[in-house]
């Protein structure tokens, strides 16, 4: 491979496409399906945080797998 | 077609003191209460046959681990990999009442911890007749783009932040290996078949655990179908082999919005998407043949669909496949924590610039996000050096304390993401009705029971559960089970055996 087919073959995203999620923007069709999920999502990740994660990542610790 | 699915789950639990139970105890706990429970004979120490066919036991990695009964579709994988989330969660649930010195037991489906930075994964097998040599130029560009149904989260090499669509993609770093245990190369070659019918097995070890039934029974779906072709001669993989396989595997998983590109043989730069309608054009043009299987058009239908809809972008998805749910997720939380996307991207920038500089400098001792907090001399110029870039960015230092803590937090929502209780994300957000994964027809209930109908999996299903209920010692492994007690064995190398035949047992030599 020469130095240019390499130099191609790097990443290459536009620099014009939106790095962060669209979820948060508004979509004709979607924005009320949109709330109840953002809705619902709030509520799960209240029940599901532990309020200390550094403690629960170093109580969930695992040995490696295949 | 015979297939099946294997999940390594996560395991922790804290006492009622709220101290961490040693991970050796606690795994010595769940197998002892699942061969109590479970009621199964065998004589087994490490993991059992259940009566639906499936082997639940302890990998050689210490996780417990699910293998799935041999398939004959992927919905019926998809069914069993379920059941034996359901199967784990209820272990996991009853064992406090065993041990009530322990207070909470955290099952989850996640396949990393970032503090360690150790993987594990969700491995699939499928059995087929192509000749063993002939499968890297066929498979790696459909694995290698298949990385689209992955199930997100954080590059793990990343000291800040890096958003992914697979985790396991970044831990893969050949194509293919023999080894298993210590190799992690997208599907291994070791072709140890389990039956003796002269057909092979390919275990694919790229893919992590998914939630999603879409992605899960596109997984499995497309993978099989990509083989069905190439067993009737049919040579996809040429047309789009890529220069560099595992660099654009890693390329594609680090761009949500599936536009990275990769050079193939022919000097063209294909998308992920562009080389998996590759695979799909090649299947459809083959459909109605009659060695593809009966739902090889239900398959194609969702394939198509779910590649639409990631060509019009993520949101699209985002209610359906893994990686795209978990990252709106994470957006929401960073969003309430008054952290902006698009400072992941300067943070992981600046701490990977740094982190190198500590590597070139200190070879012994890791890289730790607390050597910026602490100022350490040895990056000092480094951070000065870097904060005109920082502040351009609408950063500053003072912020990264903040970002830690936003970060930690963001790796334990992937570990809950995947949680099997009712207060896992995915579990929470499905009784919610706000997602869009479902595929009809996927009886789990039944799939905890009963083996399926059409493979060798219904006999082991109902010869385990009669020997266990008449008390009789037996051994078992995928291709054979023997019945100590009477020194008979049952012959299963064929996967589609139908016959229940015993005879005389020469020794017990199987250890399952």
């Amino acid at each position: 491979m020469t130095t240019r087919e390499r130099h191609r073959d790097r990443v290459e995203i536009n620099p014009r496409t939106p790095i962060e999620p669209e979820a948060d923007r508004p979509r004709e069709g979607f924005r009320e399906a949109g709330d109840a999920f953002l809705d619902a999502a709030d509520d799960a990740i209240e029940q599901a945080l532990s309020r200390d994660a550094r403690t629960f990542l170093l109580q969930n610790r695992q040995m490696g797998g295949q | 077609m015979v297939m099946g699915g294997e999940t390594e789950y996560a395991i922790s639990a804290r006492d009622t003191q709220g101290t961490i139970v040693d991970q050796l105890t606690l795994l010595a706990r769940f197998l002892d209460h699942a061969k109590r429970t479970l009621g199964q004979t065998s004589t087994a120490d490490r993991g059992r046959f259940l009566p639906n066919g499936g082997l639940l036991y302890l990998d050689s990695g210490l996780h417990m681990e699910w293998a799935t009964p041999e398939c004959t579709s992927p919905f019926d994988v998809v069914r069993f990999l379920k059941a034996g989330d359901r199967i784990i969660q209820d272990l996991a649930s009853s064992m406090t009442c065993r041990w009530p010195d322990m207070s909470e037991i955290f099952c989850s489906r996640s396949n990393v911890d970032y503090l360690s930075k150790t993987l594990w994964a969700a491995h699939e097998s499928y059995m087929h007749e192509i000749a063993p040599g002939a499968l890297p130029a066929e498979l790696v560009p459909f694995l290698a783009s298949r990385v689209i149904l992955g199930a997100g989260g954080w590059d793990y090499r990343s000291p800040a932040l890096r958003f992914t669509l697979s985790p396991r993609a970044h831990f893969i770093t050949q194509v293919t290996d023999r080894d298993s245990q210590h190799s992690r190369p997208l599907f291994h070659t070791k072709d140890e078949p389990l039956s003796r019918t002269g057909s092979h097995r390919l275990h694919v070890a790229c893919s992590e655990t998914l939630c999603s039934d879409v992605a899960n029974v596109l997984r499995f779906g497309t993978t099989a179908l990509v083989l069905a072709l190439v067993e009737r001669g049919v040579r996809p993989g040429r047309e789009v082999g890529l220069i560099s396989p595992i660099a654009a595997l890693h390329r594609f998983a680090l761009d949500p919005e599936c536009r990275a590109r990769a050079v193939i043989a022919t000097r063209q730069r294909l998308t992920a998407l562009e080389i998996q309608r590759h695979y799909l054009s090649s299947v459809e043009r083959n459909l109605g043949e009659s060695d593809l299987p009966d739902w090889a058009e239900r398959i194609c239908v969702l394939w198509k669909a779910t590649l639409d809809d990631l060509e019009r972008g993520s949101s699209r998805v985002d209610a359906t496949l893994d990686w795209a749910i978990k990252r709106r997720l994470f957006s929401r939380r960073l969003g309430s924590r008054g952290i902006e996307w698009t400072t992941l991207r300067t943070w992981d920038t600046a701490l990977t610039r740094l982190e190198h500089v500590w590597n070139a400098a200190n070879r012994d001792q890791p890289f730790e996000l607390r050597l910026v907090l602490e100022n350490d001399p040895t990056l000092t110029p480094e951070i000065r050096r870097l904060t005109p870039f920082v502040e351009s960015q609408g950063v500053s230092w003072s912020q990264l304390p903040e970002f830690i803590t936003a970060r930690d937090e963001l790796f334990e929502l992937d570990a809950r993401y995947g949680g099997l209780d009712s207060r896992g994300l995915f579990n929470a957000l499905d009784a919610s009705g706000t997602l869009r994964h479902q595929v009809p027809g996927l009886d789990v209930t039944n799939a905890v029971t009963s083996p399926p109908p059409d493979t060798r999996a219904r006999i082991r299903g109902d010869v385990v559960q009669r020997l266990s209920r008449a008390g009789t010692k037996y051994a078992a492994d995928w291709i054979k089970i023997c019945d100590l007690d009477h020194r008979r064995e049952l012959d299963l190398a064929n996967p589609f055996e139908t016959q229940e035949e015993w005879r005389e047992m020469p020794a017990p030599v199987l250890t399952r």
